[in-house]
């Protein structure tokens, strides 16, 4: 088993209906699936907003891509439903290449 | 190692003959590198981890060890995506004065595979490498993927 404690965190903070995610590590197939965890139990809490802090991810490939895109689907598909912070160039350059920039919000 | 759960990593320095069939410099020195884990996600970051360690050694830049690195990351996820149970991922990097090519397989079920790759996949690798292969073959899914050195990728295309 690959120890996988050290590549990649999530903490959550939740003030009423709005929550932020803040991510740090490399988010790929295996760690997209606690980022859906999380963002599921979220939604199940009634949290109708999601800041999702990107500027400690070093690492992102189209499974992160797609837990994102999951994400604004899961509350709405508003555009406003997720919205990324700080994400590093290399997530900034996947998101163009695949065309998704435009489908988030992202400060 | 010959765990069946374990991961092996092989090299062979001065290789001249690439089973795969792919371009090498006539009179270069190429160096092979195989890498085989379970076929499970959480094992993928190890394979981003030699690619990048690879490349680096090799003298490419930051920006294509980046591409090299998300290159190897969707590889190895389309294989896991699709691999039979308690199957193996194999990978065989090369590396060349002209080029990295890298070529990653796993048995799938049912003898021919009925895979999937999605959009966003294709997007990425169409950016980060210079030629993608994706094949099925006698119970096996295959994938090969190369990136020339920008001085070399007229000669070498």
């Amino acid at each position: 088993m690959v120890d996988d404690s050290q590549s990649f965190s999530i903490s959550e903070e939740v003030v009423g209906n709005d929550a932020t995610l803040v991510l740090g590590g490399e988010l790929d197939a295996h760690s997209a699936r606690r980022l859906d965890d999380v963002v599921d139990d979220l939604i199940a809490r009634r949290t109708t907003s999601i800041v999702i802090d990107l500027e400690q991810v070093s690492f992102i490939d189209s499974s992160g891509l797609r837990s994102l895109i999951r994400a604004r689907q899961r509350l709405g598909d508003e555009p406003q439903s997720v919205r990324l912070r700080k994400p590093q160039p290399g997530t900034v350059r996947l998101l163009e290449i695949t065309g998704l920039l435009e489908h988030f919000a992202v400060a | 190692m010959s765990s069946s759960t374990g991961t092996e990593i092989g090299r062979e320095a001065g290789a001249d003959t690439d089973e795969a069939g792919r371009s090498s410099t006539p009179g270069g020195t190429a160096s092979t590198v195989d890498l085989a884990f379970p076929a499970q996600a959480e094992h993928v970051r190890l394979a981003r981890l030699v690619a990048s360690g690879l490349v680096a050694q090799a003298g490419y830049s930051v920006d294509e060890i980046e591409d090299l690195r998300i290159a190897v990351d969707e590889l190895c996820s389309l294989l896991v995506d699709n691999a039979g149970v308690d199957a193996r991922v194999v990978l065989t990097f090369r590396l060349d004065e002209a080029a990295v090519a890298m070529t990653g397989e796993v048995a799938v079920p049912g003898g021919m595979a009925n895979f999937e790759f999605d959009e966003l996949s294709t997007l990425i690798l169409r950016a980060a490498v210079d030629r993608h292969v994706v094949r099925a073959e006698e119970g096996r899914l295959v994938v090969e993927l190369a990136k020339f050195r920008p001085d070399r990728s007229q000669s070498a295309g």
